[in-house]
């Protein structure tokens, strides 16, 4: 997952400083990836099933989302019930949908995602690393 | 020209409810602040409803009431790029930072990022260099954070028909003793107290405007289909709106992963009582925060509309979005609730970035030099007055230096801190020499860009101002995150010298 992770950043890298790239697709694929990416690192010692549908979800919804508005570019404005499309796909598929989704995988994988179980259960002796030279 | 205040007595009546709100909130928190732990973090006792909005408020300046409806009117639906992270960035804190940081405090005394950074890296040279981040940033925003007070408060007070060129000198000073009082005598027990009450105030006045601009715009569809009309309002709807793909790019990247960089919210997960109250924290702080945002989206639409429809005459300077269509289309009470909104927006930033930097002062920097300050509590207390001055004088005499700063903070703390917390906090071959690589990277970087992009020509499609933050920022995050990968992949360094509790919580 790092590895992938440093990969990622690489390219987005190259993506912003290749003034000339066109790719716009893959540059927005690249960045959905990068929040998923670092949510999985984080939870890599623990993963879930859960975690990871959920996270597949929300890289999938960020880079459909990007897929969209790149479509749309250059066509004209279309709208939805007299909304612009761009704005029903920037608030609903960028923003609110992500923030439900994230909200709920959070909930039900509370517990076991993280690092540690709660803190009165697992309270190390106070000043243990303190003693090995810090600042 | 006659001062706002007078010319609106409901509009003064609630401006001065909430101001004497704060105040009161400081004098009784000043009872409960008794030590060090008190002041910076507020003695670790606070639960998730007042993190959540402490945390939100912190989070969010007086940018998203006034800068953000102007710069969307600028450039359209592209500055939704900033705000729409808020779907994944509450929970992208809570998994990977959040948990960590709570638990490393229960090793050491953590009460700010350098001592969490410290604990992870051990390490005096990454210890520093966070420490240099922070108080880059700290200035920068407070610089920015107390000019817009200023502004805000000769607006309102009209000190430019009485003192001349002296008003903004005279009305910061005014928004700086209030800031100064509950801060300085209520540490961060004040801070979290009146972020909770200026939270409330935020929500409840950005829920009440956008009602109001449905009202005034004839919905979603009435604003939409009269900005379409609009030959002035070309471009508007464009997916990317008026600025190049990789603008509207870097936006969403920046604001969407810089948010692990962001010492003003991450150093209020260390306040949280128990880790359990974190399982409701993305919802509650992610709710509070896509309903605050309502006013930017809001006000951002009606205006162009209402200019569209020529019932608004075309803004001069489109940071005056906010204020034209308060005093132009919304009742006197409300008109007030939003300004003690954008207020209180303006304040609590100021506020958590002057207890981050003067723990910087007080703790960091002495403890980094090998003379730690026993009475932290007043020595905290003469530092935030010290730090808010020295903002304060350089917003004066400098102000296009601090607007500078305060554009590019964000972008500064976000490059330099967000790899090595994010990164450094969930793998634990991670260390000290690519933490301390990363955040060098992140902050010669975004400086090194911010300046060159600011001396070349203005590119087509967008302000220097706009491609400026938004691909330097991005550049520099991306590099710092590369760098940290790279620097690990090919160090030497190994989990194993990591003492056993601290690789136990970063692994999980």
């Amino acid at each position: 997952m790092a590895g992938l992770l440093t990969v990622t950043s690489l390219l987005i890298l190259v993506g912003f400083l290749w003034a000339g790239s066109s790719n716009w697709l893959a540059q927005a694929l690249l960045v959905s990836a990068m929040p998923v990416l670092l949510i999985l690192l984080s939870c890599a010692a623990s993963p879930f099933r859960l975690l990871l549908i959920g996270m597949t979800v929300l890289w999938i919804l960020l880079g459909s989302s990007w897929a969209a508005l790149i479509w749309l570019d250059g066509v004209g404005v279309r709208t939805l019930g007299g909304v612009p499309l761009v704005l029903w796909i920037l608030i609903l598929g960028l923003g609110l949908l992500p923030l439900v989704l994230v909200s709920w995988v959070y909930v039900a994988t509370f517990r076991s995602s993280g690092p540690g179980p709660i803190r009165s259960e697992q309270t190390p002796s106070p000043g243990s690393h303190s003693e090995s030279g810090g600042p | 020209m006659m001062p706002l205040l007078l010319e609106q007595p409901w509009l003064t009546a609630v401006l001065a409810l909430s101001l004497v709100t704060v105040l009161a909130i400081g004098l009784w928190s000043g009872g409960r602040t008794r030590t060090a732990k008190d002041f910076f973090v507020a003695g670790r006792s606070v639960g998730l409803w007042v993190i959540a909005m402490a945390t939100m408020t912190a989070a969010f300046s007086g940018f998203v009431f006034l800068g953000g409806p102007g710069l969307t009117y600028r450039i359209g639906v592209a500055s939704l790029f900033i705000i729409v992270p808020v779907g994944f960035t509450s929970g992208l804190l809570c998994w990977i930072l959040a948990k960590r940081l709570m638990l490393l405090a229960d090793l050491e005394e953590v009460f700010t990022i350098p001592d969490a950074l410290s604990c992870r890296f051990n390490s005096r040279l990454t210890t520093a260099l966070g420490s240099l981040a922070i108080l880059v940033g700290t200035i920068g925003y407070l610089g920015a954070q107390l000019l817009a007070l200023g502004i805000l408060f000769e607006s309102l007070l009209g000190t430019r028909h009485l003192f001349g060129e002296w008003s903004l000198l005279v009305s910061m000073s005014i928004g700086l003793v209030i800031l100064l009082f509950y801060s300085v005598i209520g540490g961060m027990v004040a801070g979290v107290y009146t972020d909770l009450v200026q939270g409330a105030v935020m929500l409840v006045g950005s829920l009440l405007v956008f009602g109001q601009t449905l009202r005034v715009g004839g919905g979603i569809q009435g604003m939409a289909s009269s900005i379409m009309a609009s030959d002035g309002m070309a471009g508007f709807f464009e997916p990317f709106g008026r600025v190049p793909f990789s603008v509207a790019l870097g936006f969403f990247f920046v604001f969407g992963v810089g948010v692990l960089g962001q010492p003003q919210m991450i150093h209020k997960f260390l306040m949280l009582k128990r880790v359990d109250q974190l399982k409701w924290m993305p919802l509650v702080l992610g709710g509070s925060q896509a309903v605050c945002l309502l006013i930017w989206v809001g006000i951002g639409l009606v205006v162009p509309a209402l200019v569209a429809a020529g019932r608004m005459a075309p803004l001069e300077n489109p940071d005056g979005a906010t204020l034209q269509f308060l005093l132009g289309f919304v009742p006197e009470a409300l008109a007030g609730v939003v300004i003690a909104a954008a207020l209180a927006a303006i304040m609590s930033t100021a506020d958590s970035f002057l207890n981050i930097g003067a723990a910087v002062l007080v703790r960091d920097v002495p403890r980094l030099l090998g003379r730690p300050v026993r009475r932290q509590l007043a020595a905290g207390r003469v530092a935030t007055v010290i730090l808010a001055l020295f903002a304060a004088s350089l917003a004066l005499g400098y102000g296009d230096l601090i607007a500078l700063l305060g554009t590019f903070a964000f972008g500064t703390l976000a490059a330099a801190l967000a790899p090595a917390l994010a990164v450094g906090m969930s793998w634990s071959r991670v260390g000290p020499m690519a933490a301390s690589a990363s955040i060098a990277t992140g902050l010669v970087v975004n400086l090194g860009l911010e300046i060159w992009t600011r001396v070349q020509t203005v590119p087509e499609g967008a302000s220097g101002a706009l491609h400026g933050f938004a691909i330097p920022s991005a550049v520099a995050l991306a590099a710092s995150f590369s760098v940290l990968g790279l620097v690990t992949w090919w160090g030497e360094e190994r989990a194993e010298a990591l003492p056993d509790a601290v690789r136990e919580i970063v692994e999980g």
